[in-house]
């Protein structure tokens, strides 16, 4: 007898929008996970806040977004109720970090060490309210969490969008490489799986120019729209691939 | 010898006036009586002529400090040159150092901060990694002779002996063992972040205006061999354990501190020749010390020397000051009054007193400054990723 589908419930802001483009679309399939999502834009995302370990969207306009996205009428998030989470994008933007550390590991002039990033990390992270949810519902012991941040930004358009630190600022992270950027990740992945969060990175094969997602992954309408952080849903079914994969190990 | 009787009286000239102020210091020596009040009793009478008549009030013991009391002393420093807010400037040297830039900034001066924290340290992580504590992280920089080797080492005129310490799989840089709490990863990393300091030295100085550098201590700790000298003494702070064999004590005295501190003032004056000069003692006493003498005695020893260094370069070179921050902490008029419990520590309220002198000297000899305007930041509003985030969301979760 086939044992029962694993509850997921994937949650974020509006990069879950590819998520959902992605499993429509057939082009990544999650197989034993019964799958809800849960989450709002990035201006109403800042209306969701944790209370006694329960999520709840503030106020009217959040909570109508996040009835909508769920669709199966639920209004809070506990750390129970599914048996498996998946923060996706949820407002941390690896970028902003990744930006000016990439360039910090590349200039000789403007050396970082490695617990000054291992420091900068913890409170990135720390400044992150989703994250602060996924320490939550990782701590209360009756869920999985995983935590796929935001990608990097779409090649050819930097200084679009909404990366805070300019490309002027952080001229050699275009020389990273992919040692560089495994530093990174590896740094992420230690300080959430200490929180009991497993950390999604972003497939190594996707990035070009040291700190930028290729543009074959950029929105539709990218170009026009000047939308350099959204991104294909090919591009969020390699990641949920390797939500996937990890979820196996 | 000794006469009694009223004093001479005749027509004014420098060597009577002296003859003079030393034959009423051996009187009031004789009558039991402080010799500067009795000099002051004496000039004050009218008739006479000698140079302590023109003087200012500051000159005089009884209306500069006696009458006014620890609070309305005024005019301890005529600056020799006017410091700006537009003016970069750069801080370095011991402890006290920390205190004047914090004040600078806050009175909207130039603080050249030329190795800034990386993004996202919180400010207490940017301080336990000792960013924004000086205008470069070279820590404290206790003596001249410290001074003169990070100079050494930024401008390239003087190799340097090649000494790394490590313990425990950790890097530790003997010029600055506790920059890093718990020492660098790799010896690469410790030379990567020593070559960042070195630039941001050179940058600082060659781009300052004003020069600020708190002398510290005299005592200090070398290798017997090479001579490099460490910031701290080996086996006090991790990387290095203590050597008697290798590890040598010196407490510097007036000449060698004056040829450092004029090499030092030299190399950077080769970068930029118009760099101002600002020396200050700072008034935090030894932590320890290992003359062999007590604390307190080896204290005063290592403060008088450094505050005749500056005395000394204040008075011999041209651009070169010194600003009383010093005397303002620890002389007995101010009854120590500025000292934490722990009698080392400056309270906030001694760096507030020491700055308003910093200020209030500085406008009375070259005018009110006009205060400095801020750039107003930019507003915050919804940025473009905002926008688009409606869209993408509301877009894939329309049915």
């Amino acid at each position: 007898m086939p044992s029962p589908p694993e509850t997921l419930c994937i949650f974020g802001d509006s990069h879950i929008g590819s998520v959902r483009r992605a499993l429509d679309a057939g082009l990544v399939r999650l197989d034993g996970f019964e799958v809800e999502f849960w989450g709002a834009a990035g201006p109403l995302f800042r209306q969701i806040d944790i209370k006694k370990g329960v999520v709840r969207p503030i106020g009217k306009d959040a909570e109508e977004v996040v009835l909508r996205v769920n669709g199966k009428g639920r209004g809070a998030l506990a750390p129970g109720d599914f048996d498996t989470y998946l923060f996706y994008g949820a407002r941390l933007r690896i970028a902003e970090f990744m930006l000016p550390y990439l360039h910090h590991l590349r200039d000789p002039q403007q050396a970082a060490s490695l617990a000054v990033m291992q420091a900068a990390a913890r409170q990135f992270l720390a400044s992150c309210r989703a994250v602060r949810i996924a320490r939550s519902f990782a701590a209360s012991g009756s869920t999985r969490v995983f935590f796929a941040p935001a990608p990097l930004m779409t090649d050819g358009m930097a200084g679009q969008g909404a990366l805070k630190a300019p490309m002027k600022d952080y001229p050699c992270a275009t020389e990273a490489t992919a040692a560089d950027r495994a530093l990174i990740w590896q740094t992420f992945a230690q300080i959430l799986g200490d929180d009991g969060i497993t950390l999604i990175s972003q497939p190594d094969d996707t990035v070009v120019n040291g700190a930028f997602t290729h543009a074959d992954f950029a929105i539709e309408g990218a170009q026009a729209s000047g939308d350099a952080g959204h991104k294909s849903p090919e591009f969020a079914a390699l990641m949920l691939q390797a939500f996937v994969a990890a979820s196996r190990r | 010898m000794f006469r009694k009787g009223p004093p001479m009286r005749g027509p004014f000239s420098f060597a009577g006036a002296a003859c003079c102020v030393a034959e009423f210091a051996l009187l009031a020596s004789w009558q039991g009586v402080c010799w500067p009040v009795a000099i002051m009793s004496f000039c004050m009478q009218d008739e006479l002529q000698h140079p302590y008549k023109a003087l200012a009030p500051r000159a005089y013991w009884r209306p500069a400090v006696a009458e006014v009391g620890a609070f309305g002393l005024t005019e301890l420093w005529t600056p020799k040159f006017r410091i700006l807010p537009k003016d970069r400037i750069v801080t370095a040297g011991s402890c006290f150092a920390q205190h004047i830039g914090r004040a600078l900034v806050a009175r909207g001066y130039d603080w050249v901060n030329a190795e800034p924290a990386p993004p996202f340290l919180s400010a207490e992580d940017a301080r336990r990694f000792n960013y924004g504590i000086f205008s470069f992280r070279t820590g404290n920089i206790y003596t001249p002779r410290m001074l003169r080797q990070w100079l050494e080492l930024a401008f390239e005129t003087r190799e340097l002996p090649d000494e790394i310490w490590q313990q425990e799989g950790r890097f530790f840089d003997p010029l600055r063992p506790v920059i890093e709490p718990d020492g660098f990863a790799s010896e690469a990393e410790l030379r990567a972040a020593r070559s960042t300091t070195l630039d941001a030295i050179r940058r600082a100085i060659t781009g300052a205006d004003v020069f600020v550098f708190t002398l510290g201590l005299t005592e200090s700790w070398a290798h017997a061999e090479t001579g490099l000298e460490y910031a701290l003494c080996p086996g006090t702070v991790p990387g290095c354990a203590f050597d008697p064999e290798k590890h040598v004590f010196r407490n510097s005295g007036f000449r060698p501190l004056l040829r450092d501190m004029q090499a030092a003032i030299k190399l950077m004056r080769a970068k930029n020749p118009s760099l101002k000069i600002l020396l200050t003692v700072s008034p935090v006493p030894l932590t320890a010390t290992a003359s062999a003498k007590h604390v307190l005695v080896a204290t005063t020893y290592s403060k008088s020397v450094l505050r005749a260094l500056a005395g000394q370069l204040e008075a011999e070179t041209k651009g070169v000051d010194y600003f009383p921050s010093y005397e303002i902490i620890t002389h007995p008029v101010f009854r120590g009054m500025f000292y934490a419990p722990n009698m080392r520590s400056v309270a906030p309220q001694g760096v507030a007193c020491v700055m308003e002198h910093f200020f209030a000297d500085q406008a009375r000899v070259f005018g009110p400054v006009k205060a400095r305007h801020k750039r107003k930041g930019a507003e915050v509003g919804a940025d473009s990723e905002d926008v688009a985030c409606e869209e993408e969301l509301l877009g894939a979760f329309a049915t």
